[in-house]
């Protein structure tokens, strides 16, 4: 409760009256009713009542405040959750909704900071912003009454407290424990967004151990290292004795809270929050005082040491409501400066800039076909496509974020694995600012982990192992990105072992991928890898030698149209390039012709085009027909078979040879004409259409016409070996 | 205890609006016979314009336009319903609607041989479909009105463009 109320006075120092209109004062009511005393209640009450009829001031409602806070005053050691005010889901669905956004937010950059700071320590920057992301954690379960992960989050809280004040060091024992926090903490996360979707949530572990362990270190820093924290204690209260003399009608509240900080054994954190308060009050009416006294020498250290704590402990508390920055000079590097927005917005708005293009270019063309155009209209039209052409690309870098996130997810299983694995490894991260499509990072999230943890298992080996041919114990995986030709490349590349193509040779030959005398490039060999069910490795792990993660990973980087390139030498080490297109709602096409129909075939499954001759044309059995080209058969699809369309001519010599490859396979196909060439927006086509295999979309031609993008793959296996197979 | 009645009047008015509009029905002809379709469900109604045709979709999937951007499947009613088919003139339109799909509202044009007006039916002046006695339900029509003694085919248009709706309008031969 009495945590509830000290947000609610925060609340009520930056916003005023207004505080106590918001939504979560019916549960603080509710609660109050329960537990608390009448007064409590009543005095609670009276506020709300005033408010909601808006005759309450922001004076009052101050004042109020600290009457509330008085009441409950002598704090009962709160680490004892109390029943929480139970919020009834689906009236704060959108409290809960932002909960769950926000807290993943603060989950990431503590792990992101928490690996930071192990590997320097004297980070204290970091401290404080995973202190600052737990507290804010701990703020926001508390007002909607998630029981679980308000006390984890507040005994990590503590613990980082200590290791903030420089009464305890963080080592990796205590990384552990906050690691582990934070991951109950997702878990628990997690588990209101599945309630929030109305889908199953999961079983949470049980946090009593955990709390119990952190507790424990907790009180040994406590009672161990006694006399830094009294020092500490005496200190704050210096502070207040020197305020003292100068706003005199604050004195018996500070009084009170030093009082208590001397008398309190369990939780030192809280009582400081508590003269932060009350600091934070009398710094106001030190200002007022000041500027009537004039007295320069007292003011000027009380000023300097009170914003500190301040800061510090009211920052996080504050990011429910956006709070005016002069109050809190450190919340200005919090905040961030992003908005959310959904991403149907920005298709939305992705559609009117392209379709703003079609007319600026249609405009264009007008003017360029007549005669008699002015010249300040022609200026004019220009202008106006550079603008265009300006807002497309803003348009599209909305849509982009940095990969960095990304691998900050990976560093930490990077660490657990290492160590479960007993080898030891170095993670270099390089271009974490490189920016992709938010789709294809989430889509890549997946297969990098396969990668990382095949690059752990197989690819590094153990110290000794290391030792024995002359590398140092310490490995090295480096995971980067950067942009290449209008192409994303992201590498892992492991100093380990390399990959032994005679041993992946013998291997698929063993498992009847390949045969004898099939001959193979060193690249195609790699690659074999990636077939389903393949692992040179001899024995299974927990983590891999299943032989699933590179088909995952295969499938995965396909889909997001890209493709896998390995360089490897034997001893030295592997190196994975994923190059990966910038974002998946554009891509480049052909615009071809079948009959009255325009197609688009994606640039990237099509390999090269030809104008055939008779003599490259040859039957098999008299139905399928085959394309010999510079030595090599291909099969040959017409389109318009496929499609049962009518074309312009069924004689091979009258139309285009467009080679398409998909999953390694090549094949012709026949099509009328090229159009040319083009960039264009992918977008989806109504279920209506999903029964249609061949097609993977459509989109907005130059003149504004629909034309529909092919799926190479669909095309080549429609009623073919796919239909057998299946 | 203010503030909720209040509350409650508001809903009342709203639903009261609500109610109103939800009786404001779009007809529309195909060949001889006139339907109507909830104006609510509808997004605008566009002039006949060019419609790119998708292979391997029954006829009366015309195929899809270019709303602003936006790529929107077309169909034909007369088709679907299995009426005579109509020779597109200067008076065909194509009438948007919005309906629900598997992911979310989608929007689906309806081509239709001219809309005349608007009317107000209200839900007493709505009859049942009649039974044929045929056997066979006929699930897109959500009733039959008579207006000015002429009667006017009330469709569910949700019904009409489940993608998993094969069924023709039984009734119309």
């Amino acid at each position: 409760m009495l945590q509830a109320v000290d947000d609610l006075a925060l609340q009520v120092m930056l916003k005023g009256a207004a505080a106590f209109r918001s939504k979560a004062m019916a549960s603080i009511l509710e609660v109050a009713r329960k537990t608390s005393p009448a007064d409590f209640v009543v005095e609670m009450e009276r506020l709300v009542k005033l408010a909601k009829a808006k005759t309450l001031t922001d004076e009052d409602a101050r004042n109020g405040a600290s009457a509330l806070q008085a009441i409950l005053a002598p704090p009962p050691a709160p680490p004892v959750p109390e029943p929480a005010a139970p919020v009834p889901f689906e009236e704060d669905a959108e409290l809960l909704n932002d909960f769950v956004l926000e807290a993943e937010e603060h989950l990431t950059s503590i792990e992101e900071r928490i690996l930071q700071l192990e590997k320097d320590p004297s980070l204290t920057e970091a401290i404080h912003a995973v202190f600052r992301s737990f507290h804010s954690i701990k703020g926001l379960a508390g007002f909607l009454g998630l029981d679980g992960v308000q006390a984890v989050a507040h005994e990590v809280e503590t613990l980082l407290d200590h290791a903030r004040n420089a009464r305890v060091s963080v080592d990796s024992a205590i990384v552990d424990l906050v690691l582990e926090a934070a991951e109950y903490l997702k878990d628990e996360v997690a588990a209101v967004q599945a309630r929030l979707s109305g889908s199953l949530p999961p079983v949470i572990r049980n946090n009593v151990s955990l709390l119990a362990s952190v507790r424990s270190v907790n009180e040994e820093v406590q009672s161990g290292r006694r006399a830094v924290a009294t020092a500490a204690a005496a200190e704050a209260a210096t502070v207040v004795a020197v305020v003292a003399p100068v706003a005199e009608p604050v004195a018996p509240v500070v009084d009170t809270a030093v009082t208590t900080a001397d008398v309190s054994e369990s939780s030192f954190h809280e009582e400081e929050e508590v003269v932060a308060f009350t600091l934070d009050q009398e710094e106001e009416d030190q200002a007022a005082a000041t500027a009537i006294a004039a007295q320069p020498a007292v003011p000027v250290e009380v000023v300097k040491a009170a914003p500190a704590p301040v800061a510090v402990v009211a920052a996080p508390k504050a990011v429910p409501a956006p709070a005016p920055s002069q109050q809190e000079p450190m919340r200005v590097e919090v905040a961030s400066t992003s908005v959310r927005v959904e991403t149907s917005k920005l298709d939305r708005l992705m559609d009117m800039v392209g379709e703003m293009v079609i007319a600026q270019s249609i405009l264009m063309n007008l003017s360029r076909a007549s005669a008699n155009v002015e010249t300040r209209m022609a200026g004019e039209l220009a202008q106006l496509a550079r603008i265009t052409t300006e807002v497309q690309r803003c348009a599209m870098s909305m849509r982009m974020m940095p990969i960095g996130p990304l691998f900050q997810k990976n560093a930490k299983m990077v660490r657990d694995l290492s160590r479960r694995n007993g080898k030891k490894v170095n993670l270099e991260l390089a271009g974490e600012s490189t920016e992709l499509d938010k789709t294809i990072a989430e889509e890549l999230a997946d297969p990098l982990l396969h990668m990382i943890r095949n690059a752990l298992d197989h690819g590094i080996e153990p110290p000794q192992e290391r030792l024995a041919v002359g590398k140092s114990e310490m490995a090295t995986l480096k995971i980067s990105a950067e942009h290449e030709a209008g192409q994303i490349v992201v590498s892992i590349s492991d100093d380990g072992r390399g990959l032994n193509p005679d041993k992946i040779r013998n291997k698929a030959l063993e498992r009847g991928l390949i045969d004898e005398n099939q001959h193979l490039s060193e690249q195609e060999i790699f690659h074999l890898i990636f077939a389903p069910g393949f692992s040179t490795a001899e024995k299974i792990t927990d983590i891999s030698g299943r032989g699933v993660g590179m088909d995952v990973v295969r499938q995965h980087v396909e889909h997001l149209r890209g493709r896998i390139l390995i360089e490897s030498e034997l001893g030295k080490g592997t190196t994975f390039y994923i190059h990966l297109p910038l974002t998946l709602a554009i891509i480049e096409g052909l615009v071809i012709v079948v009959g009255d129909h325009r197609y688009i075939i994606p640039l990237f499954s099509v390999r090269e085009m030809c104008r055939p001759t008779e003599d490259m044309l040859f039957t098999v059995q008299g139905q399928d027909e085959m394309i010999l080209m510079r030595g090599s058969l291909l099969p040959l699809v017409r389109l318009h078979r496929r499609f049962y369309i009518e074309p312009k001519s069924e004689t091979i010599t009258d139309g285009l040879l467009v080679v398409c490859e998909f999953a390694g396979k090549r094949f012709c196909l026949f099509v009328d004409d090229l159009l040319g060439r083009q960039e264009v927006v992918i977008k989806s086509l109504d279920e209506a259409f999903k029964s249609v295999r061949g097609l993977a979309g459509s989109a907005i031609l130059g003149d504004g016409r629909i034309g529909l993008i092919l799926d190479v793959a669909g095309i080549f296996s429609q009623n073919g070996f796919e239909g057998l197979a299946a | 205890m203010e503030i909720q009645s209040i509350q409650t009047t508001g809903t009342n008015a709203a639903a009261a609006a609500h109610r109103g509009s939800a009786d404001k029905h779009l007809i529309f002809s195909l060949g001889k016979e006139e339907f109507g379709i909830q104006v609510l469900a509808i997004k605008e109604i566009i002039g006949m314009q060019e419609v790119t045709p998708v292979p391997k979709m029954p006829s009366h999937i015309k195929g899809v336009i270019n709303l602003r951007g936006q790529v929107i499947p077309v169909v034909d009613l007369s088709l679907k319903f299995m009426l005579t088919p109509q020779e597109y003139t200067y008076r065909t339109c194509i009438i948007v609607v919005r309906t629900r799909g598997a992911n979310g509202d989608r929007l689906i044009g309806a081509i239709a041989d001219g809309v005349s007006e608007v009317l107000t039916i209200a839900q007493g002046d709505i009859e049942d479909s009649p039974d044929f006695g045929n056997g066979n339900p006929t699930p897109y029509l959500k009733g039959i009105a008579k207006v000015h003694g002429k009667v006017k085919l009330l469709l569910d248009i949700h019904e009409v463009f489940r993608t998993d709706s094969v069924v023709g309008l039984n009734f119309s031969n």
